[in-house]
């Protein structure tokens, strides 16, 4: 009886407010597809701003690229092969066109150079694979040892283990990723000569031909990220515990385990997954730092290369590429959050 | 062939560095040494009377066959390439100079003259030195087994030299070389007829823009496989990342090179991760440490330091003589005045280095020691005031392009203040500060630094001469006599006999030392590191290791 009744509710409700005729009845694709929508106009905007920025700043482009041997003529053979003597709207949609297209178009510097290969795309598959590489390792192990350590500080909240976690992830977590990389090669390298203090690789080397090379740059990025991810997550675990719902499970005599479990971290999840996300994000600035420390060949390296170049080509190709990887772990966390919480699927229908 | 007026032949030896080239060129190098009292004694070099110095030469011995070297240098990009004309980093210089050869080449010694044998065993000129000759080093082949002859030095000189697309120092030939009548005489004999004469004109050639490339060689050739009869061979090249090239089997210079391989790493972005990778064996060289680096390393004894015997890397600030705040003279003569040097080198060249006295090209023939610099403050604040410019400020661009630059331009601010002059020193980007975006060689007041040239006749024709394309001062285009000047220097140029040359020059330096526009306040040594496995490397004043002469080392 009662779950007819249940049940007649329930059409009743519906009846007085049905389901809108373009709802599919699945809210996360839904909220997926609109996420993307707004992700691909965020990087549209994103495209514009960078090309435009970098284009706007003082000095010809072929004039730094030449360097102090520029004679008028050659800046003009350059600005007409790079296409810079068109207008800077037009410039913009071909880059933006031949992007959409995989072709981030050529290098400056190579063109100047009578370089045979001047195509960007072709210069960066190994950086970003690099980059993905060390990116995948450090995600690999933040996301467990953020939840692990954030979640066991915030359930012994107060006491001696949580001030023993908690202690060192203060100190690692507000120190910037070159202090960092600096102690860990002074530690590792000069006090106990156990790993190598950089992390170089040939043309094509694969990172993991040299796996000691890669444990100090994925140690930094791990103490930053870890460091300041688990902090919150501790916060969140602790907020979750002081929850209504949690106390009335405890008086209810619900087993401590399953009320961890099943109520605090499950909860505490949601949040959680925000503060990674945003460490995951981290990573996309922070990388470039380590890289630099590391000498490791990746996308923060190539980044930085293009700049001091003034190759304006090769700084957007890694700058839009970076921005992607941003707004898709956005997207990423996003999805997950709702996946987690029902309330907000249930909103959304 | 017309007579040879600088002297007999001379007898040369086959294998490793070889005399000079000619006797009279030694006694001219003689009687400058004695009479201007060029070199400075060692004990002096520093500011500091408790600084230590690092090794003109590593210890010797037998040397070992095998191994490889690999060099660590910070990264340029992918701009470096390895076409010798257009080569303008430490990367590039490293490689053009390994898989290259120089028809001469900058000497080993304390001084850089006189220049020695590298692809051309002589250059002998007519009387009037308007036309040159040069004889070429037999046996001699290309990495793909073609014999090196002259029709390789006459198409360096119609298709690379000469064009300033292929040779970013062609400026130093235009208006000197008839280029359209350079021909070869025989197989090993090139004519190089001169527009105007010219008594230092092989000097050109030890200058590092002007590596020879096989005749037919284009900068895309290059790019796709460089062919030169250097000691080593190309085998890849990724820019801003690695070089790898193997030894030459048939070099000319015979039993060398003794390593295998030869890898260049420039990879670098950092100082730090450079020689932490020298530390951890990763590289066994890195080139052009940062001077606090090298003093420590001297200290430490870590790795071995390499510091040239000679200073050749004259720094300067430059004043524009014929517009802008500077050209009263008075005020460019306070400016010298003001700059306590010693101190100088002490703060910007962690006690590296030699005071500079106004004038370029240190080590050279003719150079001006015996013009020393006064340090007068007092006399400074007078002629400010009488220029009245007092309490005026000047606006300094610099830029942390290469060590001690911002440093210097520091210093110079604070010591400024005592003269009663405001210096604001305005930090550029270092990647753009000698280009036009930052009014390169337009600007008032600049900062730079020069590379070593052989000859004082490189040094005026690249930088201070009327047209010369790195003219920061503008010398030679002020009202009052700045035609003069100009002339001056071009007659130094022309002057065939040896005391005439002297003489004017002398009068050149003067000239610059009282009214040019260069305040050249000290001079660095070349600075190298070295792993305490490798040995048989030397340092010189012409370049890093000896002009990269990476052929003459080993790893014991």
């Amino acid at each position: 009886m009662k779950s007819i009744r249940n049940r007649l509710d329930f059409e009743v409700s519906l009846k007085e407010h049905p389901r809108p005729r373009w709802s599919s009845g699945r809210p996360l694709i839904t909220f997926l597809a609109r996420r993307l929508a707004s992700a691909a106009g965020t990087l549209v905007v994103v495209s514009a701003l960078l090309y435009f920025v970098t284009n706007v700043l003082p000095g010809n482009v072929a004039l730094v690229v030449l360097g102090k041997n520029a004679t008028p003529a050659r800046v003009q053979a350059l600005d007409a092969r790079l296409g810079y003597d068109h207008s800077i709207v037009v410039r913009y949609f071909d880059w933006l066109g031949g992007v959409l297209h995989g072709n981030f178009g050529q290098s400056a510097v190579a063109v100047a150079l009578h370089d045979p290969q001047t195509a960007i795309s072709s210069t960066l598959s190994s950086p970003l694979s690099n980059s993905l590489i060390l990116a995948a390792i450090a995600s690999l192990l933040l996301i467990p040892l953020t939840l692990i350590l954030g979640g066991i500080s915030g359930l012994f909240a107060g006491r001696k283990l949580d001030n023993v976690i908690s202690g060192p992830l203060l100190v690692s977590g507000g120190l910037p990723e070159f202090v960092t990389g600096s102690l860990l090669i002074l530690l590792f390298f000069n006090t106990l000569n156990l790993l190598p203090p950089i992390s170089s690789l040939s043309p094509g080397q694969s990172p993991f031909s040299e796996p000691k090379a890669l444990v100090l740059p994925v140690v930094t990025l791990l103490a930053v990220t870890v460091g300041s991810g688990a902090r919150q997550v501790r916060a969140g675990v602790v907020e979750v515990l002081r929850g209504e719902y949690v106390q009335y499970a405890r008086l209810n005599g619900v087993n401590e385990r399953r009320i961890v479990i099943w109520y605090v971290l499950r909860n505490a999840l949601a949040t959680s997954v925000q503060v990674i996300a945003q460490n995951l994000q981290y990573l996309a600035g922070g990388i470039i730092v380590v890289e630099s420390i590391f000498d490791y060949p990746g996308i923060g390296e190539y980044l930085v290369q293009a700049v001091q170049a003034r190759d304006t080509n090769k700084v957007l190709a890694a700058a839009i590429i970076l921005a992607a990887f941003y707004v898709l772990i956005n997207i990423l966390a996003d999805v997950i959050v709702v996946y987690l919480v029902p309330k907000l699927r249930t909103e959304m229908s | 062939m017309e007579s040879n007026d600088l002297g007999t032949d001379i007898q040369l030896k086959k294998s490793g560095w070889v005399q000079p080239f000619s006797r009279r060129s030694l006694i001219i190098a003689a009687v400058g040494v004695g009479a201007a009292g060029l070199i400075l004694p060692r004990e002096s070099w520093a500011a500091s009377s408790n600084a230590l110095h690092g090794l003109t030469k590593l210890a010797g011995g037998t040397p070992v066959r095998g191994g490889t070297f690999t060099l660590g240098l910070i990264t340029a990009g992918s701009e470096e390439n390895a076409f010798p004309g257009t080569s303008a980093s430490n990367p590039d210089w490293a490689r053009t100079y390994n898989l290259y050869n120089f028809l001469f080449y900058l000497n080993d010694g304390k001084d850089l003259y006189p220049i020695v044998p590298g692809l051309a065993l002589s250059a002998e000129p007519n009387a009037t030195a308007t036309s040159w000759v040069i004889k070429l080093r037999d046996g001699v082949t290309w990495h793909d087994g073609k014999p090196f002859t002259a029709d390789d030095v006459v198409y360096n000189f119609s298709h690379v030299w000469s064009n300033a697309q292929t040779n970013y120092s062609q400026a130093i030939l235009a208006g000197l070389v008839d280029f359209k009548n350079v021909k070869k005489l025989d197989n090993l004999s090139v004519q190089v007829p001169l527009l105007r004469p010219c008594a230092q004109f092989p000097s050109v050639f030890a200058y590092f823009n002007f590596g020879v490339v096989q005749d037919g060689a284009t900068q895309k050739s290059v790019a796709a496989n460089p062919i030169g009869t250097g000691p080593f061979k190309f085998k890849s090249f990724t820019p801003g990342s690695q070089s790898v090239f193997v030894a030459n089997k048939d070099y000319w210079e015979t039993g060398k090179p003794y390593v295998d391989t030869l890898v260049i790493n420039s990879s670098f972005t950092d100082d730090t991760s450079l020689l932490n990778a020298l530390l951890s064996n990763q590289v066994n060289l890195v080139a052009s440490p940062t001077l606090a680096q090298a003093r420590e390393q001297i200290s430490g004894g870590m790795v071995q330091v390499l510091e040239s015997a000679g200073a050749s890397q004259a720094y300067m600030f430059g004043m524009r003589v014929d517009k802008g705040p500077f050209v009263d003279n008075r005020v460019r003569e306070a400016f010298k005045l003001l700059v306590n040097r010693p101190q100088m080198i002490d703060g910007a060249f962690s006690g590296f280095g030699n005071v500079g006295n106004d004038i370029l090209g240190p080590l050279t023939q003719y150079y001006g020691s015996d013009l020393k610099p006064t340090f007068d403050p007092e006399k400074a604040k007078s002629l400010f005031k009488a220029a009245g410019v007092e309490g005026h400020t000047f606006t300094w661009p610099t830029a942390n392009a290469l060590p001690g630059m911002v440093e210097s331009a520091t210093i110079l601010s604070e010591q400024a203040s005592a003269a009663g002059i405001n210096v604001k020193v305005q930090v550029s980007n270092p990647g753009t500060y000698w280009t036009s975006a930052q009014g390169a060689y337009v600007r008032s007041a600049s900062q730079n630094v020069y590379q070593p040239a052989g000859s004082l006749t490189i040094n005026y024709l690249t930088n201070i001469v009327v047209g010369a394309p790195y003219q920061d001062t503008h010398w030679g285009s002020q009202k009052d006599g700045g035609a003069a000047a100009n002339k001056l220097i071009l007659d130094a140029i022309e002057a065939v006999e040896p005391s005439k040359e002297a003489e004017l020059w002398h009068e050149v330096q003067l000239q610059q030392v009282q009214q040019g526009g260069y305040l050249v306040w000290g001079s660095l040594p070349y600075l190298d590191l070295a792993a305490k496995s490798v040995r048989g490397l030397k340092a010189s004043g012409g370049f890093n290791f000896n002009n990269w002469r990476f052929c003459d080392g080993w790893l014991a």
